[in-house]
């Protein structure tokens, strides 16, 4: 395979006389940015009528069936105002689009896709929403990442039927486009709890790491977006986003699903870090005197989440002295758990190139690239066009 | 200090914007009621291109469950985090402190200019 990849330039004449392909330890070197959160637009779910079987065809026909949809909202458009496209509205709804605004502007290697329709975990009818997740899925690998050498996709699935969502993972876990299982971080009952343990067990099986983006919180048939109800405002909403995030990863832990499945990786998505230290220590001081409640514990708490776990930086807490957030970065670990987030193209985006000016420059490697790369291994840089 | 010569005064009516490039930056001329503004064209926050946010009002300090709108027009809205700014001062709503680079900026004979300090 001589394919040209996005490591090595058009203009390199190494790869004209040297047919061989450079090794995972070359092009890695190679790489500056991993993006873990590119939020491709779906336009309509029209565009996902060629992969959806005849029967469902009519919720097309009807205008749709009636998709519950986040009822949060900043005052704006939700969206980077100066990154939409005249001809169609959107601002991710074009790959090439995206290539420009994003990729090149803020010089980034590698887009994993979070797509737009997370939400479909959380909807009452989940035969049609596991269809709609296929479908998704063709849509995903056909229009964005089989076309680019840039970007990756994740396996969306229909969470709130565990047999269908791994059903659909071994259809596609051997996709070398796609890196991940997708799942929202609104759900029913917490992530650790075995009624899910049939999606990691097909993840497993294909060496995909999970990841929970937040969104959709309190919406369809999930439960209120936090522990005490319902916010009024999006900022009460938005601030609230890490409490689902600690639920679910108090859960994976202490439901001993990180036992169950050693290799699993988890990543947590738009749900900040800071919390992290927060649940280790809590975690290890109550660990001794209640471990009788969970004798499966081999190890001590925050072990699964500095092994198991990852967490992405957007939005980037902020605080007002810098030395702050890097020491609750040292406490998580962050050269082993962070991992870099744009979250293009939404309205709280961080820029890479300004956001993490005060990092070490290794820490900053290490979140920008290399964690990233371990968590989801070679697959990340393997060749995925069309055959 | 360096006076620039960006625009001619029919460019920028009133309500409207020009973003010019001078002097190695971009920077943002507003034209509020008939005066001219030049903000620089970088948001404090993260570094977008504030200029291209929206021009709009905002809900002033208040009491308690009070909305008082006011400053239509007069605010820059920066086009990815939303940090508002006043456009003839350049300060956030949120913190004095925090604010875009400002330029003076004059009209001579139908000429508009910005004046930028040294580098």
């Amino acid at each position: 395979m001589t394919a040209p990849n996005i490591i090595i330039k058009e203009d390199s004449m190494a790869l004209a006389v040297e047919p061989r392909e450079a090794t995972f330890a070359e092009r890695a070197a190679q790489l500056r940015l991993i993006d873990t959160d590119v939020h491709n637009d779906l336009p309509g779910l029209n565009e996902l009528r060629p992969f959806l079987a005849k029967q469902w065809h009519p919720w097309l026909d009807n205008g749709g069936p009636g998709q519950a949809a986040r009822y949060y909202a900043n005052m704006g458009s939700g969206r980077m105002d100066d990154a939409i496209r005249e001809e169609d509205g959107l601002a991710a709804g074009d790959p090439d689009w995206v290539v420009q605004q994003l990729m090149t502007k803020y010089r980034i290697d590698i887009g994993i896709l979070t797509g737009s329709i997370i939400g479909l975990s959380i909807q009452h009818d989940y035969r049609f929403q596991a269809a709609i997740a296929s479908a998704y899925n063709e849509w995903t690998l056909e229009k964005w990442v089989r076309p680019f050498t840039c970007y990756k996709g994740s396996i969306a699935c229909a969470v709130q039927d565990p047999e269908a969502s791994a059903r659909e993972i071994r259809r596609l876990g051997d996709d070398p486009g796609m890196v991940q299982v997708l799942l929202a971080s609104a759900a029913r009952i917490p992530y650790g709890n075995k009624f899910y343990w049939p999606i990691y067990a097909a993840a497993v099986e294909h060496g995909l790491p999970v990841a929970v983006h937040v969104g959709s919180e309190g919406t369809g048939i999930a439960n209120a977006p936090t522990g005490v109800g319902f916010p009024s405002t999006y900022l009460e909403f938005h601030t609230d986003h890490s409490q689902t995030m600690m639920a679910h990863c108090v859960s994976l832990i202490t439901e001993g699903t990180f036992e169950e499945f050693p290799t699993l990786k988890f990543a947590f998505i738009e749900g900040g870090t800071c919390w992290a230290p927060y649940v280790m220590g809590r975690l290890d001081r109550l660990y001794p005197a209640l471990k009788a409640e969970t004798p499966y514990l081999k190890r001590r708490p925050s072990e699964y989440i500095l092994d198991n776990c990852y967490f992405s930086t957007q939005p980037i807490e902020e605080p007002d002295n810098h030395a702050h957030l890097l020491q609750m970065l040292a406490i998580m670990k962050a050269e082993k758990t962070v991992l870099f987030a744009s979250d293009y193209p939404h309205w709280d985006f961080d820029n890479p190139l300004m956001a993490f000016n005060f990092f070490p420059a290794d820490l900053k490697r290490r979140i920008f690239v290399e964690n990233a790369l371990e968590m989801y291994g070679p697959r990340l840089l393997a060749t995925h066009g069309r055959a | 200090m360096a006076r620039y010569v960006v625009a001619q005064e029919g460019d920028i009516p009133p309500g409207g914007r020009k973003i010019v490039r001078v002097a190695g930056r971009e920077v943002g001329i507003f034209n509020l009621e008939g005066t001219l503004y030049a903000l620089k064209n970088v948001c404090a926050h993260q570094g977008a291109r504030v200029c291209l946010g929206r021009v709009v009002g905002t809900t002033l300090p208040s009491e308690v469950y009070e909305f008082k709108y006011g400053l239509e027009g007069r605010i820059l809205r920066c086009p990815w985090h939303e940090w508002e700014y006043d456009i003839t001062t350049g300060e956030s709503v949120f913190d004095p402190n925090v604010r875009v680079i400002t330029y003076p900026v004059d009209v001579v004979d139908g000429e508009v200019a910005v004046t930028i300090p040294e580098r």
